[in-house]
């Protein structure tokens, strides 16, 4: 409780109205790349054929950033569409001449988007430089990944007038925050997904003014300004930004006021008549996942580029460094009582299924990678056709690989499926490691080191080889026992390993991760819950 | 000054004092109690007593978070300081009897001490079987205790020693606050709550008799960080100042020679602080404790306010809000209660149910 309430209220009191001024960009090149994705996701969003779908999940991401994240228009939009599609012929004789078509006209409008500046990122400066010289005290809400781009906007302060940039990433920072003049966001008001932010912005404002910036057709939530008091919400086909309706109509209302200033045109968005202009991309893509078979899911942020996903009410299994928790051990909710000071712990138990020696992390891995890494580079063609030959058919296939080939880190990247894996090690040639070793392992050395990947992936302990509650049982009494050198290696609040005593029933370590955040808004199938993703992956399940 | 003790009373017998309490909140300066915390007291002190078949449930809404929960409960205490059936003298020989058939049917001879949500016994606190008398001094229950007929009996050296209903009043169960106390000089002090909500009738013997009907639910993240936050929240009367943790008289926050008038609910452990709880009132601290308030069997007959605070993520606030729309089902919008309440400041929203009357 950082701020006091008394500041909050004592602000509350001053103000009888609050004001949204809401900026909506037209583009056309923008414009005409969005058309062109949209009509291949709805196309290709249908499809049984997993390349189309993997595709969609591809796209998806990418256009819900460019929709709530000040991107400039460079090379790299380019680039993550041709990445995902490859050669134009290839397209068409996957999906047909439509999405051929489709596909040229969207990479034809992101190559000319590069010549001239992303009009949102050239508002966006004009107003941090206004207000800026306004002294009014100015903050930004943004995903934590879309910090850098706010950033690039204006790269050196020195010497101007300009503040530096303060950013607030989450409910809780929000929640901590004193008041402010203007907060400032880019994208609709959203309660999941790309470009969310808690509806506590507009329940319960910390600023006098919002400054909002969105693309033409991007719409708020229509129930955003959420409060569970009066959970009654308008229909949805109303559209309207809900901020513009009172609060609440009853005591302790907040009123809130609304300026619209559109700033371009999209001549081709008219032309096709009123239907385009009002489709909201960011919804449109939200229904495009909603009907696939996901679940709903929180993710746990435990690096830079590392998080896990779980679903609703899971129990994990976390350390609180608080010197007044009292069950610093314990299982917590991550979307109740899992919060971003403490650690997960991950239990990293020897599997008796490995055969032989307990792998060390990465120790298999060495192996595969190094084949792998001197295969790619002795001749790539030949090392995709080989794969694609033995099945393994994925679509971005040059960039996996080159992804495989990174050293382990809190994971081991690998291909996501075992059949993919098994493929991959065969056609490496390295089963014939099994003949060599064959007397000391009961398993292929393919499963082995899939085991390891699962292992670093975080699977172990869902598939443990004892009975769950005997070995929870086990690991809380092991914990408490190593609670001293746990909070002494906490204190430097990075991922740390601690080793299991040898004198255990169970072998293995206990590796900690820290939270750096907990997020909600995300579909994400069953098979990957649970698990240590990159958060690059994470991004195609979320709403 | 640290704990809750009485000043000397020299105001005439009026419940109005020539002056308010001044306020702080998180060590910052003294100022009148403002308005929201005002509307929270008021909201906990105006709550209506609870009558048989009229359960209310209420929700507040916080823009920030606080120590709502708190004020609110500060609020209903003095309300029960002014209701001569909120003690726990008229039931205390009862409950008496019902931990020591509780020690003697089940607890003595248990071999699993004590998880009672593995043993699935039906209680929640291990009874240990000990009595202290007002001098402090511990007798264990006599299995010559007769149920029938209602009479308590403890072991002596000697013997055994059959208690009356009367003198029952001198004994508690170990570790519960003394049910009353001989002399009113060591009750609670009236002018703190007095020189807060203005004008509060208070009836004097109920400032030196226990009562388990108010109960504080705290926060899930544990007891400490309830009671860190009613800490953060002081009052100054007359050069006394009182913090909102020693005023709630939660037992284990205040020095255990006092009564207690708000009984703990730790919503992380999801134990109570007492054997003898009969909460006819709950004030849950959040919205994870609201929810889990309302799932509990214990609180079942209680009226019981949610405070919550909405700086949540969706999926946290749409829950409480799912359970609010769940619940007028068999609930309506109480605006005969919320018509008692004075204007929430900018900022609070509240909604209370009442259950309908078939």
């Amino acid at each position: 409780m950082s701020v006091s309430a008394c500041q909050i209220f004592d602000f509350l009191e001053g103000r009888e109205l609050w004001k949204i001024e809401r900026d909506e960009i037209a583009s056309p090149g923008f414009g005409s790349l969005r058309r062109n994705l949209r009509q291949i996701i709805s196309r290709l969003g249908d499809s049984d054929d997993q390349l189309a779908l993997d595709i969609v999940d591809g796209l998806r991401p990418l256009l819900s950033e460019w929709l709530t994240v000040p991107v400039p228009f460079d090379q790299s939009i380019v680039d993550a569409i041709t990445d995902l599609f490859g050669q134009s012929e290839a397209v068409e004789a996957c999906w047909g001449h439509d999405i051929r078509v489709a596909y040229e006209a969207a990479v034809r409008a992101g190559g000319a988007l590069i010549s001239s500046e992303n009009p949102m990122r050239e508002r966006l400066r004009a107003l941090i430089q206004k207000l800026s010289s306004q002294g009014q005290i100015f903050k930004i809400y943004c995903h934590r990944r879309a910090r850098p781009h706010f950033e690039s906007l204006l790269p050196s302060f020195e010497g101007t007038h300009v503040q530096k940039l303060a950013f607030l990433h989450s409910p809780s920072e929000y929640r901590q925050v004193e008041p402010f003049d203007v907060l400032v966001k880019v994208g609709p008001l959203r309660v999941r997904g790309w470009g969310s932010a808690p509806d506590a912005l507009v329940t319960a404002p910390r600023f006098g003014t919002l400054a909002q910036l969105v693309w033409s057709g991007s719409a708020d939530d229509p129930d955003f300004g959420y409060d569970p008091v009066s959970p009654t919400s308008e229909p949805s086909e109303t559209k309207r930004p809900s901020a513009l309706r009172a609060v609440s109509d009853g005591h302790g209302s907040l009123r809130w006021t609304t300026q619209v200033a559109r700033f371009g045109e999209d001549p081709d968005a008219l032309s096709n008549g009123s239907a385009d202009t009002a489709i909201d991309d960011l919804q449109f893509l939200h229904d495009v996942l909603r009907h696939r078979d996901k679940r709903s899911a929180t993710l746990v942020q435990i690096d830079d580029s590392h998080a896990i996903l779980y679903p609703p009410h899971s129990k994990v299994l976390c350390f609180d460094p608080n010197p007044s928790s009292k069950d610093p051990i314990d299982y917590c909710i991550p979307d109740e009582t899992l919060s971003e000071r403490m650690f997960l712990i991950q239990p990293n138990i020897a599997d008796v299924n490995l055969g032989g020696a307990t792998a060390q992390h990465g120790a298999y891995s060495q192996v595969w990678k190094r084949r792998l890494t001197e295969e790619f580079h002795s001749n790539q063609n030949d090392l995709i056709n080989r794969l694609r030959k033995a099945g393994l058919n994925l679509v971005h296939m040059r960039s996996a690989i080159e992804h495989w080939c990174e050293p382990p880190s809190n994971v081991i990247h690998a291909p996501q499926q075992m059949r993919h894996f098994e493929i991959l090690i065969q056609v490496l040639g390295l089963d014939d490691l099994e003949n060599i070793n064959r007397n000391q392992a009961s398993s292929p050395w393919w499963q082995r080191a899939w085991v390891e990947i699962r292992r670093s992936r975080g699977e172990a302990i869902q598939s443990g080889f004892l009975e769950r509650e005997i070995v929870d049982e086990q690991l809380l009494a092991i914990l408490h026992g190593l609670l001293p050198q746990i909070q002494e290696r906490a204190a430097e609040r990075a991922s740390f390993e601690v080793p299991i005593p040898l004198r255990s029933d169970v072998h293995g370590s206990f590796i900690f991760y820290p939270v750096i955040a907990v997020e909600h808004g995300f579909h994400v199938p069953e098979t990957e819950l649970k698990i240590i993703q990159e958060l690059k992956t994470t991004d195609k399940w979320r709403d | 000054m640290s704990g809750l003790v009485a000043i000397q009373e020299s105001a005439s017998d009026s419940n109005c004092l020539p002056m308010p309490a001044l306020f702080s909140e998180g060590g910052l300066d003294w100022r009148p109690i403002s308005d929201w915390a005002e509307f929270l007291i008021q909201f906990g002190y105006r709550w209506p007593i609870a009558t048989p078949g009229q359960r209310r449930i209420a929700l507040v809404s916080m823009p920030c978070d606080s120590a709502a929960a708190g004020l609110v409960a500060l609020g209903a205490l003095v309300r029960d300081l002014g209701n001569d059936t909120a003690t726990n003298v008229n039931g205390h020989y009862e409950a008496l009897l019902r931990y020591a058939r509780q020690y003697i049917k089940s607890c003595r001879n248990c071999e699993m001490r004590c998880h009672p949500e593995q043993r699935r016994c039906g209680y929640m606190h291990e009874a240990t079987g000990l009595i202290r008398d007002k001098d402090g001094k511990r007798y264990r229950i006599s299995e010559l205790t007769d149920f029938d007929h209602k009479c308590l009996v403890l072991a002596i050296e000697r013997g055994k020693w059959p208690i009356l209903p009367k003198r029952a009043l001198d004994l508690r169960i170990d570790g519960e606050p003394p049910t009353r106390l001989i002399s009113a000089a060591a009750g609670l002090p009236t002018h703190p709550y007095l020189a807060i909500v203005d004008g509060a009738k208070i009836i004097p013997s109920n400032l030196r008799e226990s009562y388990s009907g108010l109960c504080l639910a705290g926060r899930v993240s544990g007891e400490n960080e309830s009671r860190k936050v009613c800490d953060s929240i002081r009052f100054r009367y007359c050069d006394n100042e009182y913090s909102l943790s020693d005023l709630l008289t939660i037992q284990d926050w205040s020095a255990s020679s006092t009564v207690s008038r708000v009984i703990f609910f730790n919503a992380r452990t999801e134990k109570f602080d007492t054997h003898t709880f009969s909460p006819a009132l709950a004030v849950a601290d959040g919205d994870s404790c609201f929810l889990k308030v309302l799932a509990r069997r214990e609180f079942q007959q209680s009226d019981i306010i949610g405070v919550m605070h909405r700086n949540l993520d969706r999926d946290s606030l749409e829950l409480v809000g799912n359970k609010m729309i769940d619940l007028r089902q068999w609930y309506m919008e109480d605006s005969e209660t919320i018509g008692r309440m004075p204007a929430a400041p900018r900022g609070i929203t509240a909604l209370v149910l009442a259950r309908r009357i078939a």
